[in-house]
């Protein structure tokens, strides 16, 4: 067929994305069409989710967060704590409320460890870390600290040392922060680094950066769509993560945007178990070090 | 270049009202559609469907802003401007994404009105940027081009060009 005959459905719809009768936009019914099914066959994993309450005022209880997940079959969140008013120097307390939550639920939640560089973090890490947390999670701006400071570097030392992945905020509210996560990664130490937001006031920097280090995850969680777009036609589909930020955003809105600007990117249905669960599956499937271990 | 001749359909539901335009061959700028209760075209021109969405990131966008720096009586203002520009939709497609931007302009609004209004309150910050992302989104739509045209229009605008087929 000539090209200039041709019309050019797909700058209007595709039939593919477009809801059956009755089906609201809203809905895990629409997300099955969107995803072409891959909701129902393969596992689906979110890697950025709350427990307990924030400073701000927000919560989630385990009962909402886990109907949040039935709602759209999301098969397991990666949970850690809110900026809790209760953090105290070290977070026990909001660390403890999503233990339990593990031992409630133990087939849907994985557990990180909330840390804070700037306290007394050490006793904190080794306790979670012993118990079985599978992870940590930092943020920046809310613990004021820098990525690149010395007490921020010893905490992801000891992350690497243990093969326990490390989620950090990136994007609303952090300076740049490219070349101080490439200086991070310098040398074989063996991070895991799961870049919360995908968003950077640096983006080229960044891309350019952390792209290439196959050590670098890419969480998709409320990232602007311009920058949603850079990250999935820059980085390797193996290396970008499905998250939703609950309960500020919700899981539609997490894999409803991934999926749509994934087909916008170019990535085909192929790979979209990879990013809505596989290649997350793929970082907590690595069994951390734990006291004693090998 | 789009045809001259209109060809008006009747339906409600957008997905049989795709499929009738790919069957028949239809150029989506051409074609009319009659609900029962309205006719509207199908879909907008280039010019006018980046003029609705620009419109609507812009309010979204404006209100966010305003939200962070405090001002939730002009960041209500924006919102309620945004949220009146989805209720009388200009085409027949845009509706159903009209209506849910609608919903999220709604849980922004709420917020705000439930005292979320400090530049540490997470909430609003974030409703509206889904906001924005989902007007973002029908903007992506029009930017879209299949490079390979070799093969058939009906089975590329049905969701199985090459990049979609599953191994």
């Amino acid at each position: 067929m000539d090209a200039s005959e041709r019309i050019p459905y797909e700058r209007y719809f595709e039939v593919s994305m477009t809801p059956e009768p009755g089906q609201p936009l809203h809905s895990y019914e629409y997300l099955r069409r969107l995803t072409s099914g891959v909701l129902d066959e393969y596992p689906t994993i979110d890697a950025h989710t709350h427990l307990g309450r924030d400073v701000d005022g927000r919560s989630l209880s385990l009962p909402d967060l886990l109907a949040e997940l039935d709602r759209f079959h999301v098969d397991r969140a990666v949970v850690f704590p809110f900026n809790d008013p209760e953090q105290g120097d070290d977070f026990r307390v909001p660390n403890e409320r999503v233990w339990a939550a593990y031992e409630q639920a133990p087939e849907r939640i994985v557990p990180f460890m909330r840390l804070n560089p700037n306290g007394p973090w050490e006793q904190e890490y080794e306790r979670c870390r012993d118990r079985g947390h599978r992870g940590i999670k930092l943020h920046p701006r809310a613990q004021h600290f820098a990525i690149g400071s010395s007490r921020a570097r010893e905490l992801f030392a000891r992350a690497a040392a243990d093969q326990l992945p490390v989620i950090v905020h990136t994007g609303f509210g952090v300076e740049d922060v490219a070349d101080a996560i490439g200086e991070l990664l310098a040398g074989p130490n063996g991070l895991t680094l799961l870049l919360a937001h995908s968003s950077f006031i640096e983006m080229n920097q960044a891309l350019r950066v952390l792209g290439p280090r196959s050590n670098v995850y890419f969480e998709t969680s409320v990232v602007p769509a311009y920058d949603l777009i850079e990250v999935l036609t820059t980085v390797d589909p193996s290396r970008v993560i499905f998250g939703s930020d609950l309960p500020y955003a919700d899981c539609y809105t997490g894999i409803q945007s991934l999926a749509v600007m994934a087909s916008f990117a170019g990535i085909g249905v192929d790979r979209l178990p990879d990013l809505l669960g596989g290649n997350l599956l793929r970082i907590l499937n690595r069994r951390p070090r734990t006291e004693g271990s090998g | 270049m789009t045809p001259q001749h209109r060809t008006l359909l009747v339906g409600r539901e957008p997905l049989a009202v795709c499929k009738e335009v790919v069957e028949r061959g239809l150029h989506p700028e051409a074609v009319d559609v009659d609900t029962g209760v309205r006719v509207m075209p199908l879909v907008l021109n280039d010019r006018r469907h980046f003029t609705l969405w620009m419109r609507l990131y812009s309010r979204t966008l404006a209100a966010r802003n305003l939200a962070f720096a405090g001002d939730a009586t002009h960041a209500q203002w924006e919102i309620e401007a945004a949220i009146r520009a989805t209720t009388d939709p200009p085409c027949f497609l845009e509706s159903v994404y009209l209506d849910e931007l609608r919903l999220l302009l709604r849980s922004a609004q709420r917020a705000l009105a439930a005292g979320e209004t400090g530049v540490d309150h997470y909430g609003p910050h974030i409703s509206l940027l889904v906001a924005e992302n989902w007007c973002l989104m029908r903007l992506y739509r029009r930017q879209v081009q299949i490079e390979d045209v070799s093969d058939d229009i009906a089975e590329i605008a049905q969701g199985r060009a090459p990049h979609h087929r599953p191994d």
